[in-house]
């Protein structure tokens, strides 16, 4: 995996029409990893986080 | 008739917050029925590999692969197992990283379709996760997967032709590029309706309150 196409930009840039409920920063793997946070969605609405 | 409120998921089996997730969303929309009258929810699941180069028979355990792969140190290694072991204990998950044959798994990605195509996928889905995570079974060839399939009521012949055949290989291919379509990068990742999106494997309530925020902006119309 590269770290390149994990930036908050990009997602944002590919995803205009998604609405996020809850914390962006939800568990979740990216490429081989399973500790990236996936903190890079615009964030409606709130959540507890862990 | 209600229509139902569909949740698209994309995720990979080789991903230990991907179940995490499923259980708390299967928490979630259990919460989120509770309530009477409240539009049914229908679920799919969408295919994503994290380490598509990741070979059939990968020899070594997951702890080795993180190593080698991520160059992460032994420990550190040990310290992300932990984490996300002790996490799936609290979702009544049973992870054993000590048995868990770490494999490619576009096979088990072109099963799931092959279930999908015949009112088995959810059960397909929680069957994969559990042989991977739990089990120590291997999910990355075709024999190991029609075994599977057998005992959710698949017939275990048809699933080899079909894996042999790489019938659904296409369909494994369109979800991946419709995720990259969407941005979405990591998994495991929720869409509801086509309109919200939740990311990760959020508690349980964040769950119920999307599916009740998009329910009630149906109830108008309803």
């Amino acid at each position: 995996m590269t770290g390149e196409s994990h930036r908050p930009e990009d997602r944002r840039a590919a995803a205009p029409t998604l609405a996020i409920i809850g914390d962006g920063d939800g568990l979740s793997c990216a490429g081989d990893s399973c500790e990236l946070p996936a903190a890079a969605f615009p964030v409606v609405g709130s959540s507890d986080r862990e | 008739m209600t229509e139902p409120l569909k949740i698209d998921i994309w995720s990979d089996i080789a991903c230990p917050w991907c179940y995490i997730g499923k259980r708390r969303l299967e928490a979630g929309i259990a919460a989120y029925a509770a309530e009477p009258g409240r539009p049914p929810v229908a679920v799919e699941y969408h295919s994503f590999q994290l380490a598509p180069d990741t070979p059939v028979d990968f020899e070594g355990s997951a702890a080795d692969f993180l190593v080698r792969h991520k160059r992460l140190s032994e420990a550190q290694v040990a310290s992300m197992i932990e984490r996300v072991t002790g996490i799936a204990a609290e979702e009544g998950l049973r992870y054993d990283y000590g048995a868990l044959q770490h494999t490619n798994t576009v096979k088990a990605h072109q099963l799931l379709h092959y279930a999908k195509a015949r009112g088995l996928q959810v059960e397909a889905k929680e069957r994969i996760l559990r042989a991977y995570f739990v089990e120590g079974r291997h999910v990355g060839r075709a024999e190991d997967l029609a075994e599977l399939a057998a005992e959710i009521g698949l017939d275990g012949d048809d699933v080899l032709r079909s894996l042999g055949e790489d019938e659904y290989l296409n369909a494994v291919r369109a979800d991946e590029r419709q995720a990259a379509a969407c941005g979405i990068h990591a998994v495991p990742f929720f869409v509801i309706d086509g309109r919200y999106g939740v990311s990760g494997a959020q508690p349980a309530e964040v769950f119920a309150r999307a599916l009740a925020t998009v329910a009630a902006e149906r109830a108008p119309a309803a």
